[in-house]
């Protein structure tokens, strides 16, 4: 007998958990024996008896052994790979069980890519996402701070995630946003609707996930990054007008172990607009951002720890006057400090192939400062400003997620977890030195009822130890696979919002100000329902076609907002009065052919008008926005372009005014605009990109409001602040791996 | 691999270290200086003061040298504490941010008033500063001043609006006046009226009744909450008049005729519960006023009166203590010309209603005070000149300046530069004035401390 005489067969499926895959190499260690899997992903070997390590490999995905010991004609049945979601562009994390791809996902992830990052060039996060649909930056140019509004709710209704670990804010802006550096970011993930199960407070509107880079190609990797811009027309090289950011960033892998490290200067020198002295339209930026990970990965096991550090200095500058001491020139500037340190730990542990724990912790420690200067602009000699406000504020929060992953049967997933966050806070406009802590317990479960069925029910148990919190959260996210290539999500979700530690302990008073927190706040909650059905028409190699077709409609509850005390008329205080609703659709389309890339998206989104109820107006007041992502790569001389174009429709709104002591509806609209920019990109010698641009090509800088009654110190009435008008941009960057 | 390493930790110490630095900023300079550059000797003596920019660091020593002109040290005169070869020693303590000196003609000696003292800062020990106004000169006679800076100091510990300031720009002098020390104020012309102390947030209403033993918490139901909404049209009869029409206060003139004036409930800050209020009966007594009070649900009536001193504008009424000296209220009628403080003013244009805000400044004018506000469109201040005062328009009300002078929310927040005021004494002088820092808009003031700058127009 020879030994081929002696060969058993091994057969099994290979799925990706939903389907088989096709083409998957199944290989045995040590020897020739070697297949592939089929259309169906079915394989079939013939081997010789005895124990063998039997490896898949398929790209995109992390390869898996088996250690087998063939005794018979065997059949191993349904082998499951996991997408390695480094690998993969279209591979989503926020919100699943595991690693997925974005068609199988049960939720509608909005992915923007390492690709579309990088044309960009964008020194910040706000210049990647402000043609995104739904996506609407506000500006207050008194405090020097942007906020982000999705799908018609403003920030304070929109989770803000480091690799999935909440980033945290002093208010209601979302100016962490602003305090990430753009260079380390892998990819961002917008899920929209709430994902309260998962991430808890905050989550009413959605989710901003921002991943940052893990992996490097080689041993060592240097990355460099040179960009200049101008404000408008306003530029100095290096320093001063415009904007100004250097990044350098070294990362190292070798056997299990990697770590990385990078710092990133963005200054922006302000912009001067319309004034004409000292003080600035939009006052100048000073950031020094910076980063470091080292991390333990083996097949079973993995630990990283990060600290992301960001200082920020935002210095608004006074107009000249005389003092009245020295008779000379002076000024009184306001510098806005911001320290920023973030530190978090993640691991992973597969316990075996169905059970595994993932711990995500982390500790914030942030500080923002007001100091107040008096600057002799004769002598440049800088002093305190007795007069004039400061101020330091400290919060520090400490927050751990352990979570379990069970698989149970090829059809069940379970995942469960424990969630505490613990607040504290201290300044001067906060009353005492609070502590909040809050504890969550999550359940949450994948059920593939069949093949075109997926249903994930989840559950949020809370107990916080200030505000009454909901006691239970529920949702439920459906994915239906209606037809080859056709699948309908649709989801109902609970969200809530705690009352932010400003608005339970904030106090405030001088002659024009007297606001107080209010310590019996109860959560904003939210009932939110979504549906979304998207359409791979076309998926060949060298076309491919998508359309998703969506609509939302949101209740809010409670939503908490500035008004009278009922027991002291004196005085303001948060009260859980407002109601608010949104409802809208999009449709989004994008088409890869041969190396073109276009992507056409419309939005229509209805926000609601409070006065509705009182006065015979539309429940809902309408804005349409439209956008466009064109690209061409041009392969044979590496390089490519791209334009991207929002336009934003009018911003009709209801505002009460006071007039002869009744309050009246009044109509306001900020006008539509339209934000655009065009972008080349160049590879040369290999390891050097050179990017060039110009972004916000039809200089836009304010947006009329018709409303012209401009009160308050804040910028809100009148006209909006969005943009510094035109601007130009050059950049170098290098990345050079040994 | 373990330099590698290294390297990481290196670099990423040099980053923390590079994040951590945090300046330190320097203590502001301090700067001395006299309060105004000239001063007039009318009483039995002259204080001269100089201020610390902020309250000392450590001891500071000063030296001030004295120049007189028609007068010598230990004949015609002498210093407290005693000057030494024309130089005076000081010393202002750690903490404070003041010293002062007193100026005493020697008794029974005969001055033309024309002999001056001129008073330098010699020296200051560093690292505080010698300031602007480093000279002042004392004349032995009333002065009508060229003109000077001055400091309205309404701020105080509790907040920026504590003191009422009254500021006389002929003598460059002013006086602080605590706005909590009255309630009701008494016109001591012929007229008899009673106004309601605005700086305290007063409000009143009236009663049917013309007794006051038969006013009782049941009677605060009868009339409009005296706690108002800020912005309601309604409280507009709740408080005197901004505009300081007598005809348009509260009270109503107070008759001969006792069984004529009723029982009126007067509210003020911190008393504004229904229970905290007063009940107050004015008549007349004589030439003067007999006025009776008691908290709302008290049996125990006080009746204090008031006799009429022309000297003063008004006389004064405490709750809490009775009768208040009109000269530590306000200066004498003719030696002020402008207020600057807490009062009420205009919530609305559109429809008026009564609001509560620091910065008001009222002029003079049951006196005889006037202003005029010019724009610089107009005739700069630089350039205004006696010429210019025909095709002024001058106002007699009090709220001719008002809160017109600064805005303090919206576009355009901190003091209006494009304008200034001319202001007419009650003797008849014309100054011009204009606010130079008040503490908004980073004008280099402090809230509740504006600084002002006045020159002499025409003499009267």
């Amino acid at each position: 007998m020879s030994a081929q005489a002696q060969l058993l067969n091994v057969k099994g499926t290979v799925t990706d958990g939903n389907e088989g895959l096709e083409a998957v190499s199944v290989s045995i260690d040590g020897t020739k024996y070697q297949t592939f899997t089929n259309t169906k992903g079915n394989f079939s070997l013939n081997i010789p008896g005895g124990k063998h390590t039997l490896n898949l490999k398929y790209l995109g995905f992390l390869q898996r052994s088996f250690e087998i010991n063939v005794i018979k004609d065997t059949d191993l049945g349904t082998l499951v790979l996991d997408v390695d979601a480094k690998a993969l562009n279209d591979v989503v994390v926020t919100g699943q069980i595991s690693p997925q791809s974005i068609k199988n996902s049960v939720y509608n992830v909005r992915i923007i890519g390492q690709e579309q990052i990088r044309l960009r060039g964008a020194t910040d996060i706000k210049g990647v996402l402000n043609t995104e649909l739904g996506m609407r930056f506000t500006n207050d140019l008194t405090l020097g701070t942007s906020d982000v509004e999705l799908m018609g709710m403003s920030g304070q209704n929109v989770k803000i995630l480091l690799d999935g670990v909440p980033v945290i804010d002093r208010g209601s802006t979302r100016e962490s946003l602003g305090q990430i550096d753009i260079n380390n970011v892998e990819k961002i993930e917008i899920v929209e609707g709430p994902m309260s199960v998962s991430y808890g407070s905050d989550a009413l509107a959605g989710v901003i996930n921002i991943i940052t880079k893990k992996n490097t190609n080689g041993t060592i990797t240097l990355n460099a990054r040179v960009q200049e811009e101008t404000a408008g027309n306003e530029y100095s090289p290096f320093n001063g007008a415009g904007t100004h950011n250097e990044y350098l960033g070294l990362a190292w892998q070798k056997n299990n172990w990697d770590a990385s490290a990078g710092i990133t200067r963005n200054f922006f020198g302000g912009w001067l607009g319309e004034k004409t002295g000292r003080a600035l339209t939009w006052m100048p930026k000073e950031q020094y951002l910076t980063y470091g990970q080292i991390g333990y990965r083996k097949a079973k096991f993995s630990t990283w720890y990060r600290f992301n550090g960001t200082d920020e200095a935002l210095k608004s500058l006074g107009e000249p006057y005389r003092n009245t001491n020295t008779n000379r020139q002076a000024a009184t500037d306001q510098f806005y400090l911001t320290d920023r340190w973030f530190h978090q730990l993640q691991s992973e542990y597969s316990l075996n192939a169905k059970n595994s724990l993932s711990l995500a912790a982390s500790y914030t420690d942030y500080s923002r400062s007001t100091q107040t200067t008096e600057i002799d602009l004769e002598t440049k000699r800088r002093t305190l400003s007795l007069a004039g406000n400061q101020d330091k504020s400290i919060f520090r929060t400490s927050f751990a997620r352990l979570t379990g992953q069970h698989k149970i049967g090829a059809h069940v997933a379970i995942q469960q977890g424990i969630e505490i966050n613990l607040n504290s806070a201290s300044g001067e406009r906060i009353a005492g030195t609070p502590e909040i802590n809050d504890y969550a317990y999550f359940i949450s479960s994948e059920f593939k009822v069949n093949p075109k069925i997926n249903l994930r029910p989840g559950l949020r148990f809370i107990k916080n130890s200030v505000y009454d919190a909901p006691p239970v959260i529920p949702s439920i996210n459906t994915k239906f696979t209606l037809a080859k290539g056709l699948d309908l999500r649709a989801a109902y979700a609970r969200g809530f919002r705690s009352p932010a530690l400003r608005e339970l302990y904030f106090t405030f008073f001088d002659a024009s100000h007297s606001i107080r927190g209010n310590e019996n706040l109860k959560a904003e909650t939210s009932n939110s329902y979504n549906a979304f059905l998207s359409y791979q028409a076309v998926d060949r190699k060298n076309v491919r076609f998508n359309t998703t077709l969506g609509s939302f409609y949101n209740v809010f509850d409670n939503l908490i907002s500035i008004g009278i005390d009922p027991a002291d008329a004196s005085i303001n205080t948060y009260l859980n009065v407002n109601k608010h609703k949104t409802t809208g659709g999009t449709l989004v389309n994008t088409l890869y052919y041969k190396e073109l890339f276009v992507s056409l998206g419309f939005s229509y989104i209805g926000r609601y008008n409070s006065f509705s109820e009182t006065d015979a107006l539309a429940e809902f007041m309408w804005t349409p926005e439209i956008n466009t992502n064109i690209r061409y790569n041009f392969p044979k001389i590496q390089s490519s372009v791209n334009l991207f174009i929002k336009y934003t429709g009018k911003l009709p709104r209801y505002v009460g005014t006071l007039v002869n002591g009744e309050v009246i509806a009044t109509k306001t609209e900020i006008e539509g605009f339209t934000m655009a920019d065009l972008t080349i990109n160049k590879v040369f010698y290999k390891h050097f990109t050179l990017n060039a641009g110009v972004r916000n090509l039809f200089n836009i800088t304010t947006l009329n409001n018709t409303n012209t009654d401009s009160g308050g110190a804040h910028s809100t009435g009148g006209s909006v602040p969005n943009s510094y008008g035109r601007s130009y941009f050059l950049g170098l960057s290098a990345q050079i791996s040994k | 691999m373990k330099n590698t390493i290294k390297l990481f930790v290196i670099a990423i110490l040099a980053v923390v270290v590079v994040s951590c630095k945090e300046d330190e900023i320097a203590l502001p300079d301090n700067f001395l200086a006299f309060k105004t550059n000239e001063i007039g000797l009318t009483g039995a003596d002259a204080t001269i003061e100089l201020s610390l920019t902020r309250a000392a660091d450590a001891a500071v020593p000063v030296t001030v040298t004295l120049t007189p002109s028609g007068v010598e040290y230990g004949k015609q005169f002498t210093t407290e504490p005693a000057a030494t070869n024309n130089v005076i020693t000081l010393t202002i303590p750690q903490g404070q941010s003041s010293a002062s000196f007193k100026v005493k003609p020697v008794a029974g000696i005969l001055l033309s008033g024309t002999e001056t003292i001129n008073f330098s800062i010699s020296s200051v020990t560093a690292p505080t500063l010698v300031g602007t106004t480093k000279d002042i000169k004392l004349t032995f006679a009333k002065i009508i001043s060229q003109g000077s800076q001055l400091t309205l100091e309404g701020k105080g510990t509790e907040n920026n609006y504590v003191n009422n300031v009254f500021a006389d720009l002929s003598s460059n002098s002013t006086k602080l006046s605590a706005r909590k020390l009255w309630n009701l104020s008494f016109t001591n012309s012929s007229s008899f009226r009673v106004v309601l102390n605005a700086a305290f947030q007063t409000t009143a209403a009236v009663t049917t009744k013309s007794d006051i033993t038969a006013v009782t918490l049941a009677d605060t139901s009868s009339v409009q909450d005296l706690n108002f909404q800020i912005g309601s049209p309604a409280a507009l009869p709740l408080t005197d008049y901004w505009d300081g029409d007598l005809t348009k206060t509260v009270f109503a003139e107070v008759s001969a005729t006792s069984s004529d004036n009723k029982v009126y409930l007067v509210s003020f800050e911190g008393n504004k519960a229904k229970n905290q209020w007063f009940k107050i009966k004015v008549d007349r007594e004589g030439t003067g006023y007999k006025v009776s009070y008691a908290l709302i649900g008290d049996s125990n009536i006080k009746t204090v009166t008031l006799t009429k001193d022309a000297t003063y504008n008004f006389s004064y009424l405490s709750f809490g203590t009775g009768k208040v000296e009109s000269s530590t209220i306000e200066p004498k009628a003719k030696e002020w010309d402008i207020e600057y403080g807490y009062s009420t003013h205009n919530a609305m244009p559109t429809a008026p209603s009564p609001y509560w805000f620091q910065d008001f400044v009222q002029i003079n004018y049951l006196a005889g005070a006037e202003a005029a506000e010019v724009l610089e469109t107009t005739v700069t201040y630089d350039n205004y000149a006696e010429a210019n005062i025909a095709s002024s328009t001058f106002l007699k009300t009090r709220d001719a300046i008002g809160p017109k002078w600064r805005v303090t929310s919206g576009a355009g927040v901190g003091i209006r530069k494009d304008r200034f005021y001319v202001i007419k004494d009650p003797e008849g002088n014309y100054y011009k004035l204009r606010f130079l820092s008040m503490g908004l808009a980073s004008d280099g003031g402090e809230r509740g401390k504006p600084v002002i700058e006045y020159k002499l127009v025409k003499k009267a």
